[in-house]
């Protein structure tokens, strides 16, 4: 189980997510949406210990979190090989000479229909191969826990569809799933729970309560770009931020 | 032919203990070389290299021409420089290239400045342009000793440090903390720069480690292809430095780096990886 009790997050000491209370069961196939800036990659980050919150805590007791950030953030020019790339799920159990099993680097690429691509270079790949290469990362990883930043926003229609199905899969043997996700539809079709951020959550649940006109509008409507102007949080006692910002607004 | 090309090194011990240097410095640098370059820090190689130079001079004011001496020195000022860049890079976030012209011109001047202060000129010259037909046993006993540490320590951290290079946040979030590699790789570049310093001087010797490097990424993008390529590049250069400055009595660094700066120009032409003629081939061919 995940939770999140009060958790308030920044950059420079302005906050971006304001007092959120969450729990995550385990089993459970989350879509996080929201406007740009609204706090989702944010959010992720924090679960994993990147960002450190501000205020309030987080109780985590899932034994692996896997994480697969934006797209850009991974430098693909680099000369190494998607075997390679791969295998690095397996660092830290086989340490700086242990062996890494060809074979399990093999079928981890034929999970996500990528055979025979081991010896290719990163730099080679397009967008779309290069998302399924970091699911066979997380295939080998074995996370309980997987966070997934924007894992389909550049990927074309058969991919996304293909790495859906298997985050289902996934999802049916027991991980449990949390994606940042723009498509709408596709939170629609596949994701039985959604939460929607927009600095604090405007509102969480089953799927189908939460898709409605009235909280869409709601969630994408407000201003949700870090305010420059915004009060600096200066102590943990007293927020200031909150209320600065309530009279700005 | 002999004569001229290979009798010099059985004739001389001077000429087989430069090439002996040399062999040991290419062995090692441009491996460090290939990782500057692909991680797009190669300034700060040449920064940390003109760093050096005050350590090495308050070295030689303390002791003169000893190894031991300006190796210590140098590497405390090498390492100094590595941390002050490093932080400066954090706090400021896009300071990094400027702070580090900064850090290296300023050094470049406390360096020559300390030398001047303490020795002859000749004793600067040979500081700043190296003086390979001058090196003693000592100082191939360091190269040697750098040169192992270098290779052997990379293997070893071949894994994370490769992936910290790719994906960083990958590493931090599996519980590795990818920055003791690119801590403990920039300690290896500041050993090789001591070694360029002894063999071609301080102010070319991030040269052996940068220039084979980026020779050997027009020719293979492949890593292991190229920690081939660029030793033997290097090699090549320095024995034609040794060689030419041998028959003519040019100074040997600079024809060194010229060797390496031809061989350059020539993969920028016909390499194999990006080389203009290839490039040029290949659009023709889909022209027709």
């Amino acid at each position: 189980m995940l939770s999140l009790n009060n958790l308030t997050v920044g950059y420079d000491r302005h906050p971006v997510i304001h007092h959120l209370n969450m729990t995550v069961e385990p089993g459970q196939m989350i879509a996080l949406i929201g406007p740009n800036g609204g706090g989702k990659s944010t959010l992720l980050k924090t679960i994993i210990d990147q960002v450190k919150p501000m205020d309030g805590s987080i109780t985590n007791s899932f034994r692996k979190i896997g994480y697969i950030s934006q797209l850009y953030s991974t430098n693909r020019d680099f000369p190494v090989s998607v075997g390679f790339f791969v295998s690095s799920a397996l660092f830290r159990q086989v340490g700086l000479f242990g062996r890494i099993s060809k074979d399990a680097v093999r079928n981890a690429l034929k999970t996500v229909h990528l055979e025979g691509f081991q010896n290719k270079y990163l730099s080679t790949l397009s967008g779309g191969q290069f998302q399924r290469v970091q699911f066979a990362r997380l295939y080998l990883q074995q996370p309980e826990l997987l966070l997934l930043d924007e894992p389909f926003s550049a990927v074309d229609q058969k991919t996304t569809a293909e790495l859906i199905e298997l985050l289902k899969e996934w999802n049916s043997r027991g991980k449990t799933v949390i994606a940042v996700m723009h498509d709408l539809n596709l939170v629609k079709d596949h994701f039985p729970y959604t939460v929607a951020l927009a600095r604090e959550i405007v509102a969480s649940g089953k799927t189908s309560d939460i898709l409605t006109e009235e909280t869409i509008l709601k969630t994408f409507s407000l201003d949700m770009a870090v305010n420059p102007n915004a009060g600096v949080c200066q102590r943990k006692d007293e927020h200031e931020h909150c209320e600065q910002e309530k009279t700005e607004n | 032919m002999f004569e001229v090309l290979i009798a010099p090194f059985y004739e001389y011990e001077f000429m087989l203990q430069a090439l002996l240097a040399c062999a040991l410095v290419s062995l090692s640098a441009p491996l460090l070389g290939l990782f500057l370059i692909l991680k797009k820090i190669s300034l700060t190689g040449d920064a940390i290299s003109h760093a050096i130079l005050p350590g090495v001079a308050v070295g030689y004011a303390v002791a003169g021409l000893s190894v031991t001496a300006m190796t210590v020195g140098g590497f405390i000022a090498g390492s100094i420089v590595i941390v002050l860049s490093g932080l400066v890079s954090r706090i400021t976030r896009n300071g990094e290239d400027s702070s580090l012209a900064v850090f290296y011109m300023v050094s470049l001047a406390l360096g020559v400045l300390i030398i001047s202060l303490n020795g002859s000129n000749i004793d600067l010259l040979s500081i700043l342009f190296g003086s390979l037909l001058a090196i003693n046993e000592e100082c191939l006993y360091l190269l040697s000793a750098i040169a192992a540490i270098t290779v052997v320590t990379m293997t070893v951290i071949r894994r994370p440090f490769l992936m910290d290079c790719v994906d960083p946040d990958f590493l931090r979030q599996n519980g590795i903390n990818g920055h003791i590699y690119h801590m403990i790789f920039m300690i290896l570049v500041v050993l090789n720069l001591i070694s360029g310093f002894q063999t071609i001087g301080t102010l070319m010797a991030v040269g052996i480690l940068i220039l084979p490097a980026a020779i050997s990424r027009l020719w293979f993008n492949s890593l292991l292809f190229c920690c081939i390529l660029s030793p033997l590049v290097a090699s090549f250069a320095c024995y034609s430095g040794i060689i030419l400055s041998f028959h003519f009595n040019y100074p040997t660094s600079p024809v060194i780096i010229i060797t390496l700066g031809l061989v350059y120009m020539i993969s920028v032409l016909c390499g194999t990886n990006g080389g203009l003629l290839w490039k040029i081939y290949h659009l023709k061919h889909l022209d027709s």
